[in-house]
């Protein structure tokens, strides 16, 4: 009986080797393997054998039922790796010729209302005199939190959980770097603005997300004061929310700048704690070469995503980097191209 | 940080003020307050009750019939179950009608046959403690009929302020900062705390010896002995105050320590005296390996940058994160060595870090606390221990160890740099009063003030004139700074070509039907392999949140075949793009980062797509965002697995026989290409999707702002022909166009394909190819026998690279 099974292992592992298609390997397989296949046959009389001789007629049976198992799949990876290597012939397209014409007029895309809030507040800026740029999302320790005042072991390293980059780098917490960029680049006076991505080690849900953009501005000038930048954000927040607004400000506490703030604004009858400010802290003006005791300044951090959800009454954070076009098809308006 | 309006108002005078107005003045002048929190709220309605007989239930031997005095005419019978109920016993009664913290509503019942009218509460009951057996007894001070968070002491308002606001302010971590605060905001008067006096200077005799060994680690080391000290329970209103706050009570003498830590903010710890040995005290680093057992029982092994406090054998403390299992305080404790230490910031941070342990000692020494409150804390401990147990006997002077006195800070100050920094007319003498109010020492010296901050400023917070300026900022308030626009040279700000490059970009994606999608900055091992990029140099994130993300992306091929696998079943083909960044690691430091707009389209229903039309849609589309920029006359030319810029990784997700490569003079733009099927399926899409990633910087390179694609209009008629010529089957098009314009460069204006056919009628392996040209001369007409003869130098041409031209 062992015989019979090694014969009909050997016959479909030929029939195998010999298939073609997927489509052969499955037959072939089936005609072994299967209900009324070979080599189920046998099986079913081992049933009716001495006990004794079960037991090694049994295991030859599923030794050789595993070898045609595995047997078909390798044929069948073999097949789809050899289509693969065909289709450079089989499928090639002279990537030269012009497209098919389309049967349907495309419609209009729509743009990432990130996108669309940054823009605005990129205009903005630009309106006033203010650069508009970036900086590496992926940065060194320095410009992320030394040279903003934040040195290693200081305690407002807590309030940024950070992803360290295998090469020593992070991904930046903030847009704040750039601060220091743009003074090591040129001399002030400075007036910028970064918006950007910035990344925090946070555990994802609907109201927080791992990756996330922000506005920084940036302003250095001689005799710069807190007057100043309270006109600048309440210009900038009226423009971005479209109305008249009043603000005010809290103390509270940022590294890199003193004094600084919190700054509220009256959105929809109350106030909304919107971003954090102050006047840039001598020692980040001394770490990015400008002198204190000729230049100040003031800078200001704000999130781009709570307002966007703010905006549109977004219920989940996690729909900004889900793709789901079932979100962004909804955000049709607002594109000024 | 938790703040009892009750202890603030012990220490500074807030007659008449509401728990509002104090929190809004620290709002708006020192720090958040997030939250007013009532803890008797949860109380409303239970009383307490003085149990005046106590029957036996007729029905069960296990309950009791109460009769209660509750400040009523008439006493209130109620049954009641739990054990050492006596006649005088204060307990919380709990009225019908009344519902419990944890929602369960008290009624009028009969209980086994007896009316009870409410219930005689647990602690647990009211959720103010884990005892569920007994009843909760009420401190004797209690009076019938009184609420029962009044008699408890918890008829006040905790205050939650921002701790985010505070990591700057080592003298805001006890009440008596805030109180500091509120003094000089609402310019009411201090009451400081009692103290002992302890007379600093040398150690009485019985004093126990202190040393510090490393004076890195450790400014100043106080040590106490109080004899004959017992820790029995404190008395209910300490324990409740410490517990509105979030601390458990531990007896008399732990809780003392607790108490002083909330209220100056120095953090103390009581050792049992006689289980030392030596018994002079140590402050010196761990030894390697050192072994460890901290109060909450967990064995650890220190290191050398751990410091601790040591007897002459073995540790009994890791210095300003937690005491040592071995010395705790106990009930048999009868003489105490108290300790109020300064630490250094740094080294408490790293071991309460390195050993997982952040408690709120460890979290007051890394904001760098103020040394001089070292002997005060331990003259306030002294006084409130002798104050709850006259037995006790502290031994003073005590021994005090001071080797890293911070040097005294003084700013030059000029009092006008108020308004030039925040816009404030702050009168002179109201600067002056402010500082003076806040602490500070102030000498005159010509236009400039001499200011010296105070000790428990000048660990580090306050040292800049700039920080003078917000502390005077914020306490004459920000409220009046009036906005003014800021004046400065009119120089036109540059505009970043990316930012313009990006907007042409986003038109075309926009016209041609392309949703914009955002997507992470990394994938995990799952879609590199899937990508074909397993083996790619990826840079890795050193902790990522999940195995999903432990890399930075190299591609953005998996952000558009994850979004076309989200949305397939909804919506069977759509266009997506992206603006993002590829991170290719550097040798030394931060990645190179190559910023992309990458484009993707997928679509369900077309699983055989002999033509390539998606693929060529995705190519065409890819030549109208390129005339966007001006670089409509990109080359393109068939691709085989060129990477789109140094560094990145060959593509191989693409399709072998379906790649493009744009190019302007050899440098590459884009590379684009159907999704090899493998890859689709890895990813769960079906049907074909082809994707495109463009690099912005060498669009930005290779693009000449001055130069322009126009042609000037046709002044002459054109002349149009057709050419069909028959080409090995991998010539692409685009060197049969080139071929023609090069016959004829200056009067070939256009030529188009229209027609491919391979198959029957042609040879195998060999193609025909149908091409419309324009023949035009921007001079003159061209006369028929001058357009013929053009034309048969450009057939001829064709044949001169070996093609068949079929001629009619």
């Amino acid at each position: 009986m062992r015989d019979e099974i090694e014969a009909l292992a050997k016959a479909a592992l030929d029939a195998l080797a010999r298939a073609a298609t997927a489509a052969e390997v499955e037959a072939v397989r089936q005609g072994c393997l299967g209900r009324k296949g070979t080599l189920q046959g046998v099986l079913r009389a081992i049933g009716r054998l001495p006990p004794d001789q079960r037991g090694p007629v049994g295991q030859a049976a599923n030794a050789a039922r595993a070898a045609v198992e595995a047997a078909a799949e390798a044929r069948r990876e073999a097949l789809r790796g050899a289509q693969e290597a065909a289709l450079a012939e089989t499928e090639w397209v002279d990537a030269t010729l012009p497209a098919p014409p389309e049967p349907r007029p495309r419609a209009a895309g729509t743009l990432h209302p990130v996108t669309t809030l940054a823009r605005q507040v990129e205009d903005t800026f630009l309106r006033m005199g203010f650069e508009v740029l970036d900086g590496p999302w992926a940065e060194d320790e320095w410009h992320n939190f030394t040279a903003l005042n934040i040195p290693p072991d200081h305690p407002a390293r807590d309030l940024q959980d950070t992803f360290w980059l295998a090469d020593g780098s992070l991904l930046r917490t903030h847009t704040s770097p750039v601060q220091v960029r743009l003074m090591e680049n040129r001399p002030p006076p400075i007036r910028a603005v970064c918006i950007g991505r910035v990344f925090r080690q946070e555990e994802v849900d609907a109201t927080h997300e791992n990756t996330f953009h922000q506005v920084e501005g940036f302003y250095v000038d001689r005799e710069v004061s807190v007057a100043h930048m309270l006109f600048v954000l309440r210009t900038l927040l009226a423009e971005i929310l479209q109305q008249e607004v009043e603000v005010r400000l809290r103390p509270s506490y940022f590294p890199f700048v003193e004094p600084g703030f919190e700054l509220d604004v009256t959105f929809r009858g109350r106030w909304l704690e919107l971003l954090g400010c102050g006047l840039v802290h001598p020692d980040v003006l001394r770490a990015g070469g400008v002198d204190p005791g000729e230049w100040s300044g003031f800078a200001f951090g704000m999130g781009i995503d709570r307002l966007v959800m703010l905006r549109h009454g977004i219920e989940d954070i996690r729909h900004l980097m889900g793709g789901d076009l079932r979100f962004l098809r909804q955000f049709a308006s607002g594109v000024e191209g | 940080m938790r703040l009892s309006l009750r202890w603030l108002g012990e220490l500074v005078d807030l007659e008449g003020l509401g728990p509002e107005e104090v929190a809004e003045a620290l709002t708006f002048h020192t720090a958040e307050v997030e939250r007013l929190e009532r803890p008797a709220d949860g109380l409303c309605g239970v009383v307490a009750a003085r149990v005046v007989a106590v029957d036996p239930h007729p029905g069960a031997d296990s309950l009791a019939v109460c009769r209660l005095d509750v400040g009523a005419a008439e006493p209130v019978r109620v049954v009641c179950g739990a054990p050492g109920v006596v006649p005088g016993l204060l307990a919380p009664w709990v009225p019908p009608g009344v519902t419990l913290p944890g929602g369960q509503a008290v009624h009028a019942r009969e209980v086994r046959g007896v009316p009870s009218a409410g219930l005689l509460a647990s602690a647990a009951e009211l959720d103010l403690g884990e005892d569920a057996a007994g009843l909760l007894a009420l401190p004797a001070a209690a009076v019938p009929g009184q609420g029962v968070g009044a008699a408890l002491g918890l008829d006040e308002v905790v205050l939650e302020v921002a701790n985010a606001g505070l990591t700057h302010r080592p003298d805001l971590w006890g009440h008596e900062g805030f109180a500091r605060e509120l003094s000089a905001l609402l310019r009411r008067d201090r009451k400081p705390p009692a103290l002992l006096d302890l007379e600093p200077g040398g150690p009485a005799a019985g004093a126990v010896p202190v040393s510090v060994e490393d004076p890195q680690g450790c400014r100043r080391y106080l040590g106490l002995v109080c004899e004959g000290v017992s820790n029995r329970p404190a008395p209910t209103a300490l324990r409740w105050r410490l517990r509105v706050l979030g601390l458990r009570s531990l007896g008399l003498v732990v809780d003392l320590t607790n108490f002083v830590l909330l209220e100056l903010g120095q953090p103390l710890h009581a050792f049992d005296l006689d289980r030392l040995e030596g018994p002079a005290v140590r402050v010196r680093s761990a030894g390697a390996g050192e072994a460890f057992t901290t109060l909450d029982g967990v064995a650890r092994t220190l290191d050398a940058a751990d410091l601790v406090i040591a007897d002459a054998r073995r540790p009994l403390a890791l210095a300003g994160v937690m005491g040592g299992a071995e010395s705790e305080v106990g009930e048999t404790t009868r003489r105490i060595l108290l300790e109020s230490a300064t630490f250094d910031p740094v080294r408490v941070r790293r071991s309460a870090r390195r050993h997982g342990l952040r408690t709120e000692a460890s979290s007051r020494y890394e904001k760098a606390l103020d040394p001089e409150l070292a002997p005060r804390a331990a003259a306030r401990y002294a006084h409130l221990l002798l104050a709850h147990d006259p037995a006790v006997r502290c031994l003073a002077p005590v021994a005090d160890a001071y080797p890293g006195p911070y040097p005294p800070v003084t700013i030059r100050f000029d009092p006008a740099l108020v308004r030039r920094r925040t816009g404030l007319r702050v009168p002179e003498p109201r600067t002056r009063a402010v500082l003076q109010a806040l602490g500070f020492g102030l000498a005159e010296r010509g236009r400039h003030i001499e200011v010296t901050v105070p000790s428990w400023r000048a660990t580090k917070d306050v040292r800049l004139p700039e920080d003078l300026v917000e502390e005077v900022g914020r306490i004459v308030g920000y409220g009046d700074i009036l906005p003014m626009p800021p004046v400065g040279a009119l120089v036109p700000q540059r505009t970043r070509p990316e930012r313009t490059a990006l907007r042409a970009l986003a038109v075309a994606a926009l016209e041609r039907g392309y949703h914009e999608i955002k997507s992470y900055s990394f994938y995990g091992p799952r879609e590199a392999e899937a990508l074909g990029l397993g083996a790619a140099g990826h840079l890795a994130v050193r902790n990522p949140l999940t195995e999903d993300q432990d890399r930075l992306i190299l591609s953005t091929a998996a952000d558009l075949l994850r979004a076309a696998a989200r949305n397939q079943a909804r919506t069977a083909s759509a266009r997506l793009w992206e603006h993002a960044r590829l991170f290719v690691p550097r040798p030394g430091g931060p990645p190179a980062e190559v910023e992309v707009v990458a484009a993707g389209v997928y679509d369900r229903e077309r699983a055989a797509d002999a033509a390539g039309a998606l693929f060529l849609s995705l190519v065409a589309d890819l030549r109208v965002w390129l005339a966007r920029l001006g670089l409509g006359g990109a080359c393109v030319r068939q691709g085989t697995g060129e990477a789109l810029a140094e560094g990145l990784p060959a593509p191989a997700w693409l399709h072998p026989g379906r790649q493009a490569v744009f190019e302007v003079d050899g440098r590459r733009l884009a590379v684009v290409g159907e999704v090899a099927p493998r890859v689709a399926r890895a990813f769960g899409v079906e049907g074909r999707a082809a994707t495109a990633e463009l690099d912005l910087g060498a669009l930005l390179a290779a693009r000449r702002p001055d130069a322009s694609e126009y042609r000037p209009l046709l002044r002459y008629p054109v002349v149009p022909f057709d050419v069909s010529v028959i080409v090995p089957r991998r010539t692409p098009a685009e060197a049969v166009r080139a071929a023609l314009r090069a016959a004829a460069p200056d009067q070939v204006r256009d030529v188009e394909v229209f027609d491919v056919y391979e198959g029957a009628g042609i040879p195998e392996g060999r193609r025909s190819l149908a091409l419309s040209c324009a023949l035009y001369d921007a001079e003159r007409t061209l006369g028929p026998a001058e357009a013929d003869a053009l034309r048969q130098r450009m057939l001829a041409a064709l044949e001169a690279q070996g093609w068949v031209v079929r001629r009619a």
